[in-house]
């Protein structure tokens, strides 16, 4: 299992799609952290209810704003499954490997390391233009332990959101399905219909994963029990992609 | 694994999509020691046949087996079959190395297996261009280069020659007879009846899925029996004159007239009675295509008749 994990590894770094994703996803996240410490403070920021980062808890949730790299990891995961189906090169892939259910578990161990560092990238990110920030500024940043431990929990909220996406990709087939399914849910279904039925946020597959790992919340579920909703997302996607792939002819 | 069998074994092997029997009822052995030519008209089931064989698609009923078992439960399957089909693809951002080294870790094979068949392929100048610049041929060279890294007991080849330039042909030529010599079996599909001529022991003939004959070249063209050739300018007349006397008549491409059923004496005597003029008459063995054609029926087009090619 571990040759196919480095396989489906190198399968992603011998392509430029993950270092395309990875600038727009830190470009992003960079825009979104500079605009919040520039508008924090202001009347602006106010307004927005942007607080100015005074202390180690203000760093922390402007580190759990970085959570927005998930998508991209989203993206860069449904791809280690569609993207063999889009240039065929998934026959290969079982003419290696017969046992679909192994070639799809070693995309999702492909998927943790990925996930992973993409979330500390995100993670760690804030931290860097805030300390950046604060030095032109002449300030000291409010640096501690729990900062590190969220840039820890936004690197598992993308490891969750990788492996999840690993699987929507194996189920689904078609790449602009997947991504466009993957991005219209992250983006538009799940915080439309959190904001219309603030209850439903809890069960919802990526916001209510935030619990696990990320910005408490009275609306979300304790810690343990929102483990627990993630990682039975992921069994039941895992299930329907298994069932479909181990059915599908190529 | 059997030790004793044939390299590949299809027994009944059926695939049906809805309504439609892609393959039916499908039963042929490939020896050990031998390429064996797989043919057919356009979509009479021969890649899917392939697929099936290797697991890549389930069958409605029968079995295919590759040295004795079926190829999902083949123990290390790179060193057992290469296969080289028309649907296996390569990422167009990814270089020839990069994918066979790929394809090294998924199959368990020792990354230096890469750069032997690149170099036995004729890729090596290619090894770190990425596919997206290759042509067709060298795409299908770099298939070829795959099914070759686990050194296999077992090729399966679909349209192998297809886009490869006249001198890559003969590489293929010459590799694939070697290749049988050591014991190797090769089960290759191709639409270039003379290359399979060339190249082949014996022959699988399918058409709309069922078997319509398989076995030796020689066995197959003496049994399509031989032809005669007629050449006149009254072709369309002396066309109808022989089938009126009980000849199955095709008109070749350079006009000429192909005719199975009468004598050489006989096309004679018709076309002397008719009045009409001879440029040609020869009796001629038959080729892999004529069998080819007589067996599936797939006759070519004929062209259109010139109105100054008819008679005197």
């Amino acid at each position: 299992m571990i040759r196919l994990v480095h396989a489906e590894l190198v399968k992603v770094r011998t392509t430029r799609l993950w270092l395309g994703l990875l600038i727009g996803a830190v470009a992003l996240d960079a825009v979104g952290v500079i605009a919040t410490l520039a508008i924090a403070g202001t009347a602006e920021g106010a307004r927005a209810n942007i607080r100015p980062v005074t202390t180690v808890e203000d760093l922390q949730m402007l580190v759990w704003g970085g959570a927005v790299i998930g998508l991209f990891t989203a993206v860069l995961a449904a791809t280690m499954s569609t993207g063999e189906y889009r240039y065929g090169t998934a026959a290969g892939t079982y003419l290696a490997t017969p046992s679909r259910g192994r070639v799809l578990a070693s995309k999702m161990g492909a998927a943790i390391p990925i996930g992973f560092a993409a979330g500390l990238i995100g993670g760690a990110l804030p931290v860097i233009i805030a300390a950046a920030w604060f030095a032109v500024k002449g300030d000291a940043l409010p640096f501690g332990l729990p900062v590190l431990t969220a840039i820890l929990e936004v690197g598992l909220q993308c490891t969750y959101v990788a492996v999840l996406s690993v699987c929507v990709g194996g189920a689904l087939r078609s790449q602009v399905v997947a991504i466009l399914g993957l991005l219209g849910w992250g983006l538009v279904v799940e915080p439309l219909a959190t904001a219309l039925v603030p209850s439903l946020k809890r069960w919802a597959p990526f916001s209510g994963a935030q619990d696990a790992f990320g910005a408490p919340d009275p609306l979300l579920f304790g810690h343990l029990a929102a483990f627990g909703l993630m990682l039975s997302y992921v069994a039941a996607v895992w299930y329907v992609a298994y069932w479909i792939e181990g059915r599908r002819d190529v | 694994m059997d030790a004793d069998g044939p390299a590949i074994e299809a027994r009944s092997l059926s695939k049906r999509y809805g309504p439609v029997a892609a393959v039916d009822a499908l039963s042929f052995a490939v020896p050990r020691g031998s390429v064996t030519g797989f043919l057919g008209p356009n979509g009479a089931g021969k890649t899917t046949t392939m697929r099936l064989m290797l697991g890549l698609a389930s069958p409605t009923s029968g079995t295919a087996t590759i040295l004795g078992v079926p190829y999902a439960k083949l123990d290390e399957p790179l060193r057992r079959v290469g296969a080289a089909l028309e649907i296996t693809g390569f990422h167009p951002g990814r270089t020839a190395h990069d994918h066979l080294r790929i394809t090294c870790l998924e199959g368990g094979l020792a990354e230096e297996r890469a750069d032997a068949v690149l170099a036995m392929t004729g890729m090596g100048g290619s090894a770190n261009a990425k596919v997206r610049t290759f042509s067709f041929g060298m795409r299908q060279r770099l298939a070829l280069a795959t099914a070759l890294l686990g050194e296999p007991a077992v090729l399966i080849l679909d349209e192998p020659a297809n886009g490869l330039d006249p001198a890559g042909v003969a590489w293929l030529r010459g590799f694939l007879r070697r290749y049988a010599s050591a014991g190797g079996a090769v089960l290759m599909s191709s639409h270039i009846l003379a290359e399979v001529a060339e190249v082949a022991d014996r022959v699988v003939v399918i058409d709309r899925g069922r078997l319509v004959r398989q076995g030796s070249v020689a066995e197959l063209t003496a049994a399509a029996g031989e032809r005669v050739i007629a050449r006149s300018p009254s072709v369309a007349a002396l066309r109808t004159a022989l089938e009126r006397a009980g000849a199955v008549v095709a008109e070749e491409p350079n006009g000429s007239l192909a005719i199975r059923n009468l004598s050489a004496e006989r096309v004679g005597e018709v076309a002397a009675a008719e009045g009409l003029v001879l440029h040609e008459l020869r009796g001629e063995t038959s080729s892999l295509e004529d069998a080819f054609l007589a067996l599936t029926g797939d006759v070519p087009p004929v062209p259109p008749a010139r109105p100054d090619a008819e008679g005197p």
